[in-house]
């Protein structure tokens, strides 16, 4: 019998396989039953809480093989990785940057790349990790950004790109989501009208890069 | 609340939400914040109205902005100026930055700075004589103990010669005259006097290249020092009130209720924070309002606009209807420095209207006065009329008022009370001089005589009777002699 499952804060789609045992997301999410979701949320990374995905049954596999040989099976597994594309106060990327990425309380030393960009493996169970960069310090929640194209998801990019002070805020003025929408159009060509719609967020994932 | 040096309520730690990636175009993008972590706010009083010189009285707000940088080790500064939103726009843009220039120069010694402001005036920004005597009131001569310059006479032979007395004591040609190079001297001397604190007698010097967010990099201060002009009011009056005050005989009071606008405001950033000068969206002080309008909001002439309603930054959800918050000022890039900000307010003033008369009642137009309200100092003329407006911090109950070489007084900020009762028609005599001030205090039997100074009143004004009763027509006459 399939099963119903809610995406709560956190889950990825790496993430909900390995809780359901499944060593691909592809298996679930190609499933037909998750058509309409599909065509939703074009990033499996970034699923909103209150997402129902059909968790279909596991489908047992037979290998024949003769008996009294040695034989080797290879699990297919796709890696997860942590990428994270760094910038100063003014927007330059920090090329060549050392930083340190903890996890789990393991320093992991790291160098971003030509583009500001470091990468990491992770676990799909890590949800947490904290970023040293000099003197600055960013918590990462992972698996926590939602779709663009909800409130909570366009506030927080905006402000992993230093234009909120924080993200989704309960507290947050409108009159300061307005500036902060209006400073992100002006500085990506965008017309200004402070609205998170459209072309403003469309540019607003490609900047982020999800 | 109002806070003319405060530190900004602490941002939440910053948590930056991301997503894992399966595949090599998906990343995270994270940029560190660009909001100020606390502010000073530089009061008008500070200048002299459409002047960038600093006056002797904003000595106490320097203390203030020593105290705040002392509590923020290492966070670098940006200096913004504002004027209110009277005459062209861009005369508004230069004062501003005259005044953010004025304040960058003296936190950093650069004397050169003021000299230029000295020597460049601009339309009403004229430093003159009242720069040179600045510092030779504020001080004191190593012969004689005493402030070189004493009593209120300006630009007179008393300035030369405490001009003269000056220069030997500095070691330069005594001629009397402020030159270049005897300015130089007086302008350190001055700006030493503004930014030492008395009670520990050390000054506070700011490093140019280290303790901006531009750090310098750029000879004319980008990033450094800017004015905003009249583009980020925290006070915009009501259409009727703007009609109001266009009136040329109103212009005394629209400047008095305009001084919340008229402010330099200087915004610490997270220590280590620095902008690199080419992207720093501020045109430079001395360049014009085109680079500020890139920043402005799509709806930014109708936030500075008058409305039906005077309208406050800080909002009002008590008045009818509701006035939003933060929606005053038209440059969002400022906008966003500002909301957080216990230094941007308008503030609650009060104004003070008095009709100076002299000692046969009539007024006293162009009357050069001193009002001392706590430690503020306003200093100016009166209109036409006789009339001096000034607009004092709303909880002032007192303050000092010298005419210059005429009289002065104590003054009780306090509503009269009803011109029908006793108290309320002794108070009005009092001010307008047909009783003793004395009296007001005095314990019982001052009224017994209250009869006799109504009548003294009434003996004054051809169109009343002798009576000695508090009348109709007296009372009437009592509140428009008054004016109150």
């Amino acid at each position: 019998m399939p099963q119903r499952y809610t995406i709560r804060q956190g889950d990825h789609a790496a993430a909900v396989a390995a809780r359901f045992g499944f060593r691909s997301f592809q298996t679930i999410w190609q499933d037909g039953l998750n058509a309409d979701l599909r065509a939703t949320r074009t990033n499996t990374n970034v699923l909103l809480p209150g997402d129902v995905l059909v968790i279909p049954d596991k489908e047992l596999r037979v290998e024949a093989r003769p008996t009294g040989a040695r034989h080797e099976f290879v699990a297919v597994s796709s890696r997860l990785r942590l990428r994270v594309r760094l910038l100063d106060l003014v927007g330059e990327p920090l090329r060549n940057q050392p930083c340190t990425l903890t996890v789990a309380g393991t320093d992991a030393p790291l160098t971003t790349d030509g583009e500001g960009v470091l990468t990491q493996e992770i676990q799909p169970s890590t949800s947490s990790a904290m970023l040293q960069v000099g003197e600055a310090q960013y918590p990462l929640r992972i698996g926590d950004l939602d779709p663009v194209d909800t409130a909570s998801g366009a506030t927080a990019r905006l402000a992993n790109l230093g234009y909120l002070p924080d993200f989704a805020d309960a507290e947050l003025d409108p009159q300061e989501l307005v500036a902060a929408v209006e400073e992100f159009q002006l500085d990506h060509g965008l017309t200004l009208d402070g609205l998170l719609a459209g072309a403003t967020l469309a540019k607003l994932e490609e900047v982020h890069g999800s | 609340m109002t806070d003319p040096a405060a530190p900004h309520p602490p941002l939440s730690t910053f948590v930056a939400l991301v997503s894992p990636a399966t595949t090599d175009d998906q990343r995270n993008t994270v940029r560190p914040r660009r909001f100020p972590i606390a502010c000073w706010r530089m009061d008008d009083p500070g200048f002299d109205f459409d002047s960038s010189f600093v006056v002797p009285s904003a000595k106490s707000q320097m203390l203030l902005f020593s105290q705040l940088r002392d509590g923020h080790p290492g966070c670098p500064l940006t200096i913004f100026g504002h004027a209110d939103p009277t005459g062209d726009v861009e005369y508004n843009k230069t004062l501003s930055g005259r005044r953010a220039a004025s304040v960058y120069a003296l936190f950093t010694r650069r004397i050169d700075i003021w000299e230029q402001l000295f020597s460049s005036p601009f339309g009403g920004d004229q430093w003159g004589a009242r720069s040179i005597e600045a510092t030779l009131r504020t001080n004191v001569s190593q012969t004689t103990g005493r402030a070189f310059l004493e009593g209120q006479a300006s630009g007179g032979a008393a300035t030369t010669s405490a001009t003269r007395a000056f220069q030997t004591e500095h070691g330069l040609a005594a001629d009397g005259i402020a030159g270049p190079l005897t300015r130089a001297k007086l302008f350190e001397v001055y700006m030493q006097f503004l930014t030492t604190d008395d009670a520990t007698g050390e000054a506070f010097v700011l490093d140019a290249a280290q303790d901006f967010l531009g750090r310098g990099a750029d000879p004319d201060g980008k990033a450094d020092f800017q004015g905003c002009g009249e583009h980020n009011p925290v006070l915009v009056f009501s259409l009727d009130e703007t009609n109001e005050l266009a009136r040329t005989e109103n212009k005394a009071r629209r400047d008095a209720e305009n001084s919340a606008n008229r402010r330099v405001l200087a915004f610490f950033f997270e220590k280590g924070s620095r902008a690199s000068v080419g992207a720093w969206p501020c045109p430079r002080a001395g360049e014009d309002t085109s680079g500020c309008k890139a920043r402005f909001f799509s709806d930014a002439d109708a936030r500075v606009a008058p409305q039906p309603q005077r309208r406050a930054w800080e909002g009002d959800a008590g008045a009818s209807p509701p006035i939003a918050p933060h929606a005053t000022m038209g440059c969002r890039f400022y906008h966003l420095f500002a909301l957080r900000s216990p230094c941007e307010v308008s503030r609650k003033l009060a104004v003070v209207r008095i009709h100076i008369q002299n000692a046969r009642r009539d007024p006293m137009p162009a009357a050069h006065y001193i009002l001392t309200v706590g430690d503020l100092r306003f200093e100016g003329v009166t209109d036409a009329d006789g009339l001096l407006v000034q607009q004092v911090p709303a909880e002032s109950t007192s303050g000092h008022l010298s005419v210059v070489d005429a009289w002065e007084a104590d003054l009780v900020f306090r509503n009269h009370d009803p011109v029908d009762t006793s108290p309320g028609a002794t108070s009005r005599l009092a001010n307008l001089a047909f009783v003793d001030a004395g009296r007001l205090e005095d314990g019982p039997g001052a009224n017994e005589d209250l009869d006799r100074l109504i009548a003294g009143f009434q003996d004054s004004f051809d169109d009343l009777e002798r009576s000695g009763q508090l009348d109709g027509p007296t009372q009437a006459k009592l509140l428009t002699t008054h004016r109150s």
